[in-house]
């Protein structure tokens, strides 16, 4: 009897948030009701502000820097910017977590600025964006600069519309990065107790080899709580997808062809994914990566590393060292950055580069949009923008890249930055945008996360994955 | 009026249309009205909420910009930070200290429920700290941690992220020192449990305060994928991911129906708003299954009665007809 009263109960308070939802299919019927019973409302609670007066604000989404003179240099460009136009902005600031998961919400319908600038959503929402049609064109901004961009960056923002089946540029690139290798020089000097410089190895398995040593050495030294290796394992960054592709290239698996095709089925490439996450996980087995890896955010593995917890880590920017560009001795002396070892081929590893670009939505601000956009890729204003964050990424342009600050011979990171970013590759995702959501769903993170957390075998975790994207795919053809 | 001619089962089929289209309406009328008063009701309990989780947000902003500016503040955390010594997690051999000559008590607030205080160097290292185990760690002072620059606003949203270490989301607010000459020579530190910040929106720890009660929920995006709730008083470890359209909608600033599915999938109505204090959702939510338990009851009433005057109809009229029949063989 209780069973059946519980399912009497449910279905009327589904029928009721239904007959609450299904307002122009109930409109007659509320005609009705309202004439029998004195008048229903079926207007929407829970009233929120509208962006859509054309007299407000240029409103602007900016991804908040990891330190105070990323986010200080992006705001006195706007100032100035504001001051010489007379418009007005309003810049508002997310983290990682926030601006990614706000942009997916656009795509879902969800508000939208009138220009966005987030770390990782060029990639994980940019062709995505394009694809669907929320995006303004930029050929008539970037043009002038054209011929100044390094080798990469327009192909890497050229995106495919659904409706024109063509491909164009969909926004203003502003830098560009790749992931990077650091260490702590001194700590491995400690754990070997010398004072000479030691040096890398640059082969694949030898590379990673050193730091499970290392660490048992830095051990021994007493510094206990160190490890050797300081990768992601979690779906909770995307630094785990950055770096796991780092590693898929270098035990040259491929996912997706150039004309776009999924290759993931093809056996050999199935064979080679399973031993690069057999690789990628075996330093979480072998106890060479905290075990907290399985839980990181964005900036844990930064926090990590700069706490001296781990001989090494990988990152997607320059953020690690451009944190502490105000200590010299740790920027130039304790902390170095290295080139990617070979691949198992022995050739570079070539690797995606990541364009950190800014995008304008098709609205009703879209001249001022524009306006800001090319007030801020003059070299003046990019230059201070890229040079304020401290060196985390580079720059797209060419000539900015003559500035005295990235040509310092003692600074290792901006130049084992530009060796790796000039090794770059096109991503996957500009050839075929459904792996954007790939990217958004974290599915080789996922894997990755499954393999070290419950303990499932890697090519279990890989199938799983495979279904996911092939699904992904399949969902993507027939929207 | 041919009594013959009229048949038994369609008459049923009316009456128990019409009993069904009266009860419906009267069912819905009355959700309707006792839905609109409760969401009316929790609206005016997330307006209290709300005001006072931005008044205790605004409180301990203010007391901690207050501290910086503190008789002899600046001239101490300047002397630890000029210091040339190499901050960094000891060897397991050496025993962590701090300057021996400073005295934490002063120069850290005391009038603050923070769970750590600290200085950090320009590079953001963890240089003096009340958790003398993190000297030497680094601690990020943007991004996830909430950065106050007096010098512009300390009208700033709060930020809250999953700390992997705590297992739970948490919050830092950071602040620049500076010197004489206004350069940013390091920072101070400030980790708050969300906790705190969660509890002033209850007078006198009283969780609800409606009947039937109320659930309130604050959420906001504390990592990369996940909306979870800032704390969970019932089972402070567990933060699973949560994911209703009030979530979404209230995290997006954006209006929306009163009557929707929470996070555990259970019918609500649901009042809720974005929180600008702290870049989070706060939702107020009561079951319908409570709510509209005297509206089901109507609606029983109306079936069980219109169902028995169907019948009782129904069993007339064939009596009649069985009855007209007769006489005229």
């Amino acid at each position: 009897m209780g069973t059946c009263e519980q399912k009497y109960q449910e279905l009327l308070d589904l029928v009721c948030v239904l007959e609450h939802r299904l307002k122009p299919q109930l409109a007659l019927a509320s005609l009705l009701l309202s004439l029998t019973v004195g008048g229903c409302s079926f207007t929407g609670a829970n009233q929120a502000t509208s962006q859509a007066s054309n007299d407000r604000e240029l409103l602007i989404w900016w991804s908040e820097g990891y330190y105070p003179e990323e986010t200080d240099a992006i705001e006195s460009i706007t100032r100035k910017w504001e001051k010489a136009t007379g418009n007005k902005v309003k810049l508002v600031f997310f983290n990682d977590g926030e601006i990614s998961q706000r942009a997916t919400e656009i795509l879902n319908g969800g508000p939208k600025p009138d220009l966005m600038y987030g770390y990782s959503v060029g990639d994980s929402h940019g062709p995505t964006f394009a694809y669907k049609g929320f995006l303004l064109k930029t050929d008539d901004i970037i043009k002038e600069f054209k011929s100044d961009y390094s080798p990469g960056i327009i192909e890497n923002i050229t995106y495919l519309n659904k409706d024109s089946r063509k491909r164009f540029p969909f926004s203003v690139p502003l830098s560009v990065s790749s992931a990077y290798i650091h260490y702590w020089k001194d700590l491995l000097q400690e754990a070997n107790e010398t004072d000479l410089a030691i040096n890398i190895p640059d082969t694949w398995n030898e590379f990673w080899e050193f730091w499970g040593v290392n660490q048992q050495k830095a051990i021994k030294a007493g510094f206990v709580d160190i490890k050797g290796i300081g990768l992601p394992m979690a779906s909770s960054t995307s630094d785990t997808h950055i770096l796991f592709d780092f590693f898929l290239e270098a035990h040259e698996a491929k996912i997706i062809s150039q004309s776009g095709e999924l290759l993931l089925t093809k056996p050999e490439e199935r064979k080679k994914v399973i031993q690069a996450m057999e690789n990628y996980t075996s330093f979480y087995k072998k106890g060479w990566v905290p075990s907290k890896a399985t839980e990181w955010g964005d900036v844990d593995n930064n926090i990590n590393f700069l706490s001296s917890l781990s001989l090494m880590t990988a990152n997607p920017t320059l953020s690690i060292p451009g944190s502490q560009t105000a200590d010299e001795v740790a920027y130039y002396e304790r902390i170095a950055s290295v080139g990617w070892p070979k691949g198992l081929n022995g050739k570079t590893v070539r690797t995606d580069i990541s364009v950190k670009q800014m995008f304008i939505f098709d609205g009703n601000k879209t001249e001022e949009a524009k306006s800001f956009a090319r007030n801020l890729i003059k070299p003046e204003n990019l230059s201070i923008y890229v040079e304020g964050s401290q060196g985390r990424f580079l720059p797209v342009s060419k000539n900015i890249l003559e500035n005295p600050f990235w040509n310092e011979l003692r600074n290792t990171h901006i130049q084992a930055s530009r060796e790796t970013v000039e090794n770059y590759k096109l991503a996957y995702q500009i050839y075929n945008p459904a792996y954007t959501e790939v990217r958004r769903q974290n599915i080789w993170a996922q894997a990755i996360e499954q393999v070290c957390v419950n303990n499932i075998p890697v090519d279990v975790a890989v199938d799983n994955a495979i279904e996911s994207i092939e699904s992904i795919f399949k969902k993507w053809e027939r929207s | 009026m041919n009594i013959s001619r009229i048949s038994c089962s369609e008459i049923l089929i009316i009456s128990l249309s019409v009993t069904g289209s009266i009860g419906l309406v009267t069912y819905y009328s009355d959700t309707n009205a006792v839905g609109r008063q409760a969401y009316e009701e929790q609206k005016q309990v997330l307006i209290e909420r709300a005001e006072a989780f931005a008044e205790a947000k605004d409180t301990l902003l203010s007391s901690i910009a207050d501290h910086l500016n503190s008789p002899g503040f600046k001239e101490q955390s300047i002397k630890i930070l000029s210091s040339k010594k190499r901050f960094r997690p000891n060897r397991s051999n050496f025993i962590s200290t701090t300057d021996g000559d400073l005295v934490t008590s002063r120069l850290f607030q005391t009038d603050l429920e923070a769970e750590s205080i600290s200085i950090l160097t320009a590079g953001a290292i963890i240089a003096l700290s009340t958790e003398t185990n993190k000297i030497g760690r680094y601690q990020p002072v943007q991004n996830t941690t909430t950065y106050i620059d007096p010098e512009k606003s300390i009208d700033v949203g709060l930020r809250f992220f999953k700390d992997p270490r705590a297992g739970r989301p948490t919050t830092t607010i950071a602040l620049p020192i500076r010197d004489n000459s206004n350069k940013r020579r390091g920072y101070y530190a400030v980790d708050i449990n969300p906790k705190i910040l969660h509890a002033s929106m209850f007078k006198e720890d009283q969780s609800s305060i409606l009947s039937p009660p109320e659930n309130t929920y604050a959420v906001a995006y504390t990592s990369l994928s996940r909306i979870t709730v800032i704390h969970n008083p019932i089972q402070p470890d567990q933060y699973p991911s949560l994911k209703s359209e009030g979530i979404n909608n209230s995290l997006n600033n954006r209006p929306g129906p009163y009557l929707y599915l929470n996070h555990e999938r259970k019918p609500v109505v649901g009042a809720y708003q974005y929180i600008p204090a702290a870049n989070m959702g706060l939702l107020v939510e009561r079951d319908q299954s409570v709510l509209f338990k005297e509206a089901r009851k109507r609606l029983r009433k109306i079936l069980v009665v219109g169902g028995l005057i169907s019948a009782s109809i129904f069993i007339i009229l064939r009596r009649l007809k069985s009855q007209h029949s007769q006489k005229a063989a």
